[in-house]
């Protein structure tokens, strides 16, 4: 379960403080999925954020399961990322100069998996999601749908309980949106919980979807 | 002055070291004044991030102090060439005394010191709540002005050595006189027999403390903690082990492993005897690796945190008593090879 209580978020841009939340509530149960919609700059994929410890809270409480994590350290924070979430984000944020099965177990590498052990949980995934064919292809000579296939398994490389995704199907065509909402599909079967923003509807994720929050001004209405 | 390779190294990793430590000092006493964890301000995460920077930059220059501990008597080494009379450190020590004794009574010292900062550092990252925090920044402040004074003893040594003839180990401790302790110049078994009892009863204490740790996990037993009172006594009972242990190794030891009844120089029992320094260090390593362990478990907030941190308190002590039993193994093989 994760637990947002009168959340707010405030970004100082230069002599600028801007609220990207403001007083923001939320519970997600384990193995929901849930939509975040709301026009740019609602706070959405700052609320994101929060829940995937990326960024910190200025005010108010997060808490996972029965632990309350607002003022963990950022070393404390690490290894939530690292063992609870995957992020699949909107750009891939694939690194082109490895290969694809290497994109994928990188998450593993600050973790001190052996290399053979990384390949072949890598593989594993790839199988899963028909690309073991692209295992040793450099991540920018997949297309646009392979790129976020592979950044969806990046994702579930550590097994994580969470899936958080930043605009998932906004980079890909008609045809592989389909995939991925399939692969959606399947991680929820599977338990997980996915929570996911997108600033217009999707209908494609109609059938998977527990509940849909709209953010705007910072505030969920 | 004297000037080698050993002379610029040191002093080359002197000041790199004493930067790194001022600069965390300064700003660690910084965010020690303004530091909230319940604190919800933005200056709240800056100082967070700041002490990650510090944490970083200060166990590099404390290990590299560290390493500094053998680079300095290596150091001192090198210039017995070019000092007239100086056979063995005592020589060197001699040409600008007492600079040179209180800089190296200080390279004995500080290391406890950071050694126990090291390891509350490591035990402070493994708890969410970072109970140690405050208690390690404040201590950088002293830290700090302990690192200034070694250096400041350290280039005045080295840049202050006047060209002239020194006495060295054999004027200075083989030949009984009025002004010097006839403790370093007697024969005497005593200083021995003194450390052997308190060296087994320090590793007595540690299984002592090892079965206490044990039973205190165990569900309806009262959980141990250090007390203030326990600290102080350990802290004095570890330091007069350490200058008993000083002592034994003048008055028998070194004449017996010297192979020279009346030589009783321990700087030249290094110097000839290297494979007997490792037992030295490791007997003073888990000395001073057991007096850390009681400053740590003896500390307020060790309270609140022991069932996360025991594991590694029982490692450390488990350390400390394994480096403690097995320098005194090879001290005794090597003594009764001597006899």
């Amino acid at each position: 379960m994760i637990k947002v209580e009168n959340v707010t978020k405030n970004y100082i841009s230069g002599k600028v403080k801007v609220r990207a939340l403001d007083n923001v509530s939320l519970e997600i149960e384990e193995g929901e999925c849930v939509i975040l919609s709301g026009p740019s700059g609602s706070g959405k994929s700052t609320f994101l954020n929060i829940i995937g410890f990326l960024t910190r809270i200025t005010k108010g409480r997060l808490w996972l399961g029965d632990e309350e994590v607002s003022h963990f350290p950022d070393h404390f924070l690490s290894a939530l990322r690292r063992e609870k979430t995957g992020f699949i984000f909107q750009q891939f944020n694939l690194l082109s100069g490895y290969t694809t099965w290497e994109n994928i177990s990188l998450p593993l590498v600050p973790m001190g998996v052996s290399e053979k052990v990384r390949r072949a949980r890598a593989m594993k995934l790839l199988e899963e999601l028909n690309l073991e064919t692209r295992a040793d292809f450099m991540a920018n000579e997949l297309s646009g749908g392979e790129q976020q296939r592979v950044a969806i398994a990046r994702a579930l490389i550590n097994d994580p309980g969470i899936i958080l995704a930043d605009e998932p199907l906004s980079n890909i065509d008609a045809a592989h949106v389909k995939i991925v909402v399939d692969i959606l599909g399947e991680l929820k079967k599977r338990g997980k919980t996915i929570i996911a923003s997108f600033h217009h509807s999707q209908n494609e994720m109609d059938k998977l979807v527990d509940s849909t929050v709209y953010f705007e001004s910072g505030k969920i209405c | 002055m004297i000037l080698n390779n050993y002379i610029i190294t040191y002093l080359v990793c002197s000041a790199l070291s004493l930067f790194l430590g001022l600069a965390a000092a300064i700003n660690g006493f910084r965010i020690w004044k303004k530091w909230d964890i319940k604190s919800e301000a933005d200056e709240q995460y800056r100082l967070e991030k700041q002490v990650y920077l510090i944490i970083t930059v200060l166990s590099l220059g404390f290990f590299l102090r560290l390493l500094m501990v053998p680079l300095w008597f290596w150091t001192l080494h090198s210039m017995i060439i070019s000092i007239p009379g100086a056979m063995c450190l005592v020589g060197v020590h001699n040409i600008n005394a007492p600079t040179s004794y209180i800089a190296s009574s200080l390279k004995l010292v500080l290391p406890a010191l950071y050694g126990y900062w090291l390891i509350l550092n490591m035990l402070d990252r493994q708890i969410a709540t970072q109970p140690f925090i405050k208690q390690k920044l404040i201590f950088l402040t002293p830290l700090g002005v302990l690192i200034l004074a070694e250096t400041i003893l350290d280039i005045t040594f080295f840049f202050s050595t006047p060209p002239r003839q020194v006495s060295c180990c054999t004027s200075l401790f083989d030949i009984p006189r009025e002004d010097i302790l006839r403790v370093v110049t007697e024969s005497t078994w005593i200083w021995v027999v003194i450390f052997y009892i308190l060296a087994l009863m320090i590793l007595g204490e540690i299984v002592y403390f090892l079965i206490a740790q044990k039973r205190s996990i165990l569900p309806g037993r009262g959980r141990w903690f250090g007390k203030k009172s326990v600290m102080f006594s350990e802290t004095i009972g570890i330091v007069v082990a350490l200058v008993v242990f000083i002592f034994a190794l003048h008055t028998k030891i070194s004449p017996l492993f010297l192979g020279l009844p009346f030589h009783h120089c321990v700087f030249c029992l290094g110097q000839e005897v290297w494979d007997a320094l490792v037992s030295f260090s490791m007997i003073f390593i888990g000395l001073v690796l057991l007096l850390i362990y009681f400053w740590i478990v003896s500390s307020t907030r060790y309270r609140e945190v022991n069932p996360g941190l025991s594991g590694n308190m029982v490692m450390l002590l488990k350390f400390s008593g394994s480096m403690l039993a097995l320098g005194l193994i090879i001290l005794s093989i090597h003594l009764v090879l001597a006899l």
